[in-house]
């Protein structure tokens, strides 16, 4: 920066990391105000409570910091990212002995109305032609509920926070084609929810 | 590629996995295959549908660091850093002068005879009474002597006048250090305004989930009729 000008410049995650390795705790501010909320939305799949999501995003995230200098490559830190609140969020449930509950959900347990609409049979669309964005919400819900927590936590990492198949496989520390292979079957299982005519009239709605 | 490959290859297509090679055999076969593309059409949607259906949610609050590692560098390292840095200067300084004080009377001792020689003021007897007199005496002084008391006269002006350069020196470097810290101050101040504004939205947020949860809830319930009444 010269003088009075502000230059406009994009700073990639890896010169934040960079940055952050040397001590610059304003850099990885940075760095958290990029991927706090994926990674808090990623935890909330996972716990399905948003204190608990919240807690090991900030843990998570200091962990990171405490351990930048292992992280060999700057590259890699969204998924190594992702690997620490991971494998924090599994350790959390071991040590409170409880599973995550409906992970792929993460209603507000108040709601007594919603646990009965939530564990029921097949969702009812009901005849009219119109799928309301909550009806997808529950839709989908549903729908990654029938696959297993593994199958659940690849689809997610690809569909939605768009990691490769490579990426996924050091997030959860198994192989590539494991995680091939369940992304494969987990999305073959949305296809037949999402993908048919239920599908259609929530996509063709608007 | 026959449809039983492609079926696979369609998956990492839509999953942004496929490379350029196997896009563009998959093209090809698309081309001639309307089940796979159909089969395309369906993968699409469904992952439309499942980015759709699971919207990203605001943080109730967001995640900021100031760490032991932040203090260390940041403003009481600095401030630390540099305070301690004045005294530590002004003593070096001071050490310096000292000694070269103490080399230049040396020498101005012994270079007074010369001086005293190169001018004639004093003979030699003079130099040995002005070694062995103390300062007080009261006799009238030789030239050489009283050169002596001027130039440490002297050199006690220019020392007060550096002291008084390096204190204000310091005092102008604690100065800004202070306005410093009152601009971090409203800096922190600022931030947390943000983070409280932030506070409020997230909130507004939650309650608008929290009433469109309920909407959306009674539409489902509304369209079952038949399993309302089974419901406490």
């Amino acid at each position: 920066m010269r003088g009075a000008n502000l230059l406009f410049r994009t700073v990639g995650d890896r010169e934040l990391v960079e940055r952050a390795a040397g001590g610059d705790v304003e850099g990885y501010n940075l760095l958290v105000s990029r991927w706090e909320k994926k990674l808090y939305n990623y935890l909330l799949r996972l716990t399905g409570n948003r204190d608990d999501a919240l807690d090991l995003a900030q843990e998570a995230f200091l962990k990171a910091y405490n351990n930048l200098s292992r992280l060999g490559e700057a590259d890699k830190f969204p998924q190594w990212l992702f690997r620490i609140a991971h494998n924090l969020a599994c350790s959390k449930f071991r040590s409170d002995g409880r599973r995550p509950q409906a992970d792929s959900e993460s209603w507000p347990e108040e709601g007594e109305d919603a646990a009965p609409v939530m564990t029921g049979g097949p969702l009812p669309v009901g005849s009219s032609t119109r799928l309301y964005p909550l009806e997808l919400e529950l839709l989908v819900a549903r729908a990654l509920e029938e696959l297993s927590a593994d199958q659940r936590h690849a689809v997610i990492l690809k569909a939605i926070y768009g990691f490769k198949f490579a990426e996924i496989a050091e997030i959860l520390d198994c192989p590539i084609s494991t995680v091939k292979s369940r992304i494969y079957a987990g999305f073959e299982q949305l296809k037949r929810v999402l993908g048919g005519d239920v599908g259609a009239k929530a996509a063709f709605q608007k | 590629m026959n449809c039983g490959e492609t079926k696979q290859a369609l998956v990492d297509l839509v999953l942004d996995e496929a490379g350029s090679e196997e896009r563009k055999q998959i093209e090809a076969h698309l081309a001639g295959c309307a089940a796979c593309r159909a089969e395309l059409v369906n993968l699409r949607l469904t992952r439309k549908l499942l980015v759709q259906g699971l919207p990203q949610e605001e943080m109730p609050q967001r995640i900021a660091f100031v760490s032991g590692q932040a203090a260390k560098g940041g403003l009481r390292g600095w401030l630390g850093s540099r305070t301690f840095a004045i005294p530590v200067g002004v003593a070096v300084a001071v050490a310096v002068l000292a000694c070269g004080l103490a080399l230049a009377r040396a020498r101005l001792v012994i270079e007074q005879g010369r001086w005293e020689l190169a001018f004639g003021h004093a003979p030699a007897a003079t130099t040995a009474t002005t070694k062995s007199a103390p300062a007080g005496t009261s006799v009238p002084l030789p030239a050489g002597l009283l050169t002596r008391e001027q130039a440490q006269q002297l050199m006690a002006a220019a020392i007060r006048e550096s002291e008084q350069r390096q204190q204000a020196a310091s005092a102008a470097r604690l100065e800004a250090a202070l306005s410093q810290l009152d601009q971090r101050q409203r800096a922190t101040l600022l931030a947390l305004a943000g983070q409280m504004r932030y506070f409020e939205a997230t909130q507004n947020v939650f309650y608008k989930e929290a009433s469109r949860t309920r909407t959306a809830l009674e539409l489902v319930a509304s369209r079952l009729p038949a399993e309302k009444g089974d419901r406490p």
